[in-house]
């Protein structure tokens, strides 16, 4: 349902991206981790077309983001990491936006909204304005904008930061009923807990290449005596040593 | 941290915001306030010399001066207080500044100093300039020139100071957000005032009438309440500097005062934390807007739960999109007091235009309402489409991600612009028409010519907002940059230069005749060029438009 091939971002000197192959089956809940700056963001703007690549292509579906972006773009909801909304309208303003977007019929988004305002637990603010709104708010409703015209795709990066357990909870649940009824999710986090388990598959980015992809099974394996996901990324990326930490802490 | 630790990180703060991208723009606005300052000299000099020429006209120069100490002075107290609730309670730096161990004292005055320095652009490019052209043509001692500048730091010490402690005082029971944007709003009609004031003053035909409000006016700024204020002392001080008489008296009212008021906000910043935590305590208390929902028709409100693909299709599609956009841009514009007040207020400077420039077309009341729409429709353009994008703000991925070719996004939003410009237009044309019983083809000729800058502008504000907006605006005055804002006084001058152009060309001896059939040929021509080269850059730009968050 996703494909990239050789795809590639460069800044100048800087490579934020290198060559990523990546494939992401129909029905998959597929999770993208790495450490900060490794290049997920990056990659999360160049399937959504936010991006140019410098080399390679990207495919929603049949259609490439390049060469077919409108075909591409019906195909996927996308949520940021930091949920930039408009201030100055209410969240039902919003998603009815949204819906003009997508073309989405003004009835049925009016219906669809409500129903994702009451499931994400919105309903009380939906006719306050934006600007008044917490960030887990703002999450929420990013969500709902993404979830209004039923996409195939969602792909969302860092969803649950910033909300609290109960909301956190309820996301993962619908994320993992939409998997359940054959949609696809692209989920980059760095929330290792959140990839351990909800994620079907996952891939691990480090300094804008792809180090690892498979089960979380298969990721263990390639981290010989690693318990859990967390001491396989940390092998993996070769993280920093529990040393260093014992010698800050013991240090003038 | 000790004061002066404290005030050179905050230097080096300042310096490294200036590296990169960023020097270039600082070197910008440099260069650009030299030349307003210059300008402003020029202008001032002239005019003093032409006042100071007659005696009859000689008193008006010092009262002129003494004026603007007023109006600045005014302006000034407003949009400092404005911005002393931005230093010291909307900062974003404040929760690590006042988490950390520094003294209340050391951080007011390190926001004070801030202050300061961001209040002086004002009076350094406006208010200098005029002062030291006056002393120049009235060729005043060298007391004067030291003077000047002493004058208008004591001035910005006062209103700075004043703005301080009205914030320490207003902060803890109202919303320091909200206060701030109607401050803002006020000095927005303030300069308007001003800006009608000087029109109708300059374009009044005289007599007996006008030669007596002046007189008033005059007599007012000099004598009588507005003498008590800090600016008419300042004003006294210059103008007795300039007679070589005793200055000492006002100069030492106005240092005392300005001493006095940074006492007091030294004083005051003790209760600078408490009255932090209250404001943040009423921010939060602050009353969430409710929009009244629309009714949902029964139908629709049962729900689906799958969606018909592209259900939205066909001619109609486009037309209900741009509806959309309109409808959005109506409420996140019609919220926004701020930006509305901004939009109203450059609309109204720029039609007054006219009447400020030309005070001999006012005995011909239509041959200022026709240039006054054109500068209208032409400002209204270029306003309406260099927002349209960065009216979206860090929202913009929303509309990227959409399924929507550049064509048909540029389309929907200048099909949602055009029809509430052309209505706005048709509206002031109209009123124009009727209001001046002006001839039926005239009046149709002018709207025709408005319609057709506005279609011209319009374009060409779409591609000075991709090229030139920002995102990350938090004023209505930063949704361009200074390039952008530049640009907007390009096309005014161009408009100038051509109306002047067919002013010369249709004018016989003897009569003044503005020729419409000139005016409408040279825009056709240049407009066509225009709007196609607005519109190749816009779509190049959608096109490649790249967010990087």
């Amino acid at each position: 349902m996703i494909r990239t091939a050789g795809l590639t971002k460069r800044y100048g000197d800087l490579t934020a991206l290198d060559g990523l192959d990546l494939e992401v089956a129909p029905g998959t809940l597929f999770g993208f981790l790495g450490p900060n700056g490794a290049g997920k963001t990056t990659t999360i703007k160049l399937l959504t077309g936010l991006l140019r690549p410098t080399k390679g292509d990207a495919w929603i579906g049949p259609h490439s983001i390049l060469s077919e972006p409108l075909q591409a773009k019906s195909l996927f909801g996308y949520v940021a990491d930091t949920p930039f909304l408009y201030d100055k309208l209410t969240a039902r303003e919003f998603l009815e936006f949204v819906g003009a977007l997508y073309r989405v019929p003004p009835a049925t988004a009016r219906a669809r909204a409500d129903r994702l305002l009451k499931l994400l637990e919105l309903e009380e603010a939906a006719d306050a304005l934006i600007e008044g709104y917490s960030h887990g708010m703002r999450q929420k409703t990013a969500l709902a904008g993404a979830l209004l015209h039923d996409p195939p795709v969602l792909i969302l990066d860092e969803p649950i930061g910033g909300l609290d357990p109960a909301s956190s909870r309820r996301i993962k649940q619908l994320l993992r009923g939409l998997v359940g009824r054959g949609r696809t999710v692209f989920l980059s986090t760095h929330v290792l807990e959140v990839a351990e388990r909800l994620c079907d598959r996952v891939a691990i980015l480090d300094r804008g290449r792809l180090i690892a992809e498979g089960t979380l099974a298969d990721l263990r394996a390639r981290a010989p005596g690693a318990a859990s996901l967390e001491e396989a990324f940390v092998a993996l990326t070769h993280g920093a040593e529990d040393r260093d930490i014992e010698d800050f802490l013991g240090g003038p | 941290m000790s004061s002066l630790r404290l005030a050179g990180w905050r230097l080096r703060l300042a310096l490294a915001a200036g590296r990169g991208g960023a020097r270039r723009t600082r070197g910008l606005e440099l260069l650009v306030g030299l030349v307003v300052a210059g300008s402003l000299f020029c202008l001032a000099y002239f005019w003093t010399r032409a006042m100071l020429r007659y005696p009859e006209t000689a008193g008006w120069a010092p009262v002129t001066v003494i004026g603007i100490l007023h109006a600045a002075f005014l302006l000034s107290l407003l949009r400092d207080t404005a911005a002393a609730l931005g230093h010291l309670f909307l900062s974003n730096d404040l929760p690590l500044l006042l988490a950390a161990p520094v003294r209340p004292r050391a951080l007011v005055g390190l926001k004070g100093a801030e202050a300061l320095a961001d209040a002086a652009s004002f009076p350094a490019t406006v208010a200098l300039p005029v002062l030291l052209a006056y002393g120049v043509a009235a060729r005043a001692p060298l007391a004067y020139f030291a003077a000047a500048p002493l004058v208008l730091l004591l001035l910005l010490c006062l209103t700075v100071g004043a703005g301080f402690l009205i914030a320490l005082l207003l902060a803890p029971v109202a919303p320091a957000g909200r206060v701030r944007q109607w401050l803002r709003i006020a000095v927005a009609a303030f300069s308007l005032v001003a800006w009608l004031a000087l029109a109708w003053w300059n374009a009044s035909p005289g007599g007996a009438r006008w030669a007596a409000i002046t007189e008033q006016t005059g007599g007012l700024l000099v004598a009588g309440p507005m003498a008590a204020l800090p600016s008419g002392w300042a004003g006294a001080a210059l103008v007795a500097l300039v007679a070589r008489a005793d200055a000492a008296t006002p100069l030492a009212k106005l240092a005392g005062l300005a001493l006095v008021a940074m006492l007091a906000v030294g004083l005051a910043s003790r209760a600078y934390p408490v009255a932090w935590q209250r404001s943040q305590e009423t921010n939060r208390r602050a009353v969430r807007k409710r929009v009244p929902r629309r009714r949902v028709p029964a139908a629709a409100a049962s729900g689906a739960t799958t969606l018909p693909a592209r259900a939205r299709r066909g001619a109609g599609a486009g037309f209900a999109l741009a509806a959309d956009f309109a409808r959005r841009d109506a409420k996140l514009i019609g919220r926004d007091p701020n930006l509305l007040w901004d939009m109203g207020l450059l609309l109204v400077m720029s039609s007054v235009l006219p009447i400020v420039a030309a005070p001999m077309l006012a005995e011909r009341p239509q041959w200022v309402a026709i240039p006054a729409l054109l500068f209208f429709a032409a400002e209204l353009g270029y306003d309406l489409g260099s927002r349209a994008f960065p009216l979206e703000r860090r929202a913009l991925p929303w509309v990227l991600v959409a399924p929507l070719s550049p064509v048909g996004l540029l389309a929907a939003r200048g099909a949602a612009a055009w029809t509430a410009g052309a209505a706005l237009i048709a509206v002031a044309g109209t009123a124009a028409w009727v209001g001046l019983r002006m001839a039926t083809p005239t009046a149709v000729a002018a709207l025709a010519s408005a319609w057709g800058l506005f279609s011209i502008t319009l374009p060409a504000g779409f591609a000075a907002g991709l090229y030139l907006g920002r995102a990350d605006w938090r004023h209505p005055r930063q949704m361009l940059n200074l390039g952008g804002r530049l640009l907007l006084v390009a096309i005014l001058l161009l408009l100038s230069a051509g109306l002047a152009l067919s002013l010369s060309v249709g004018s016989e001896p003897g009569a003044l005749r503005l020729d419409i059939r000139s005016a409408l040929a040279w825009s056709a021509a240049v407009g066509l060029v225009v709007v196609g080269v607005s519109l190749w850059a816009a779509l190049r730009r959608l096109r490649t438009l790249e967010w990087r968050g």
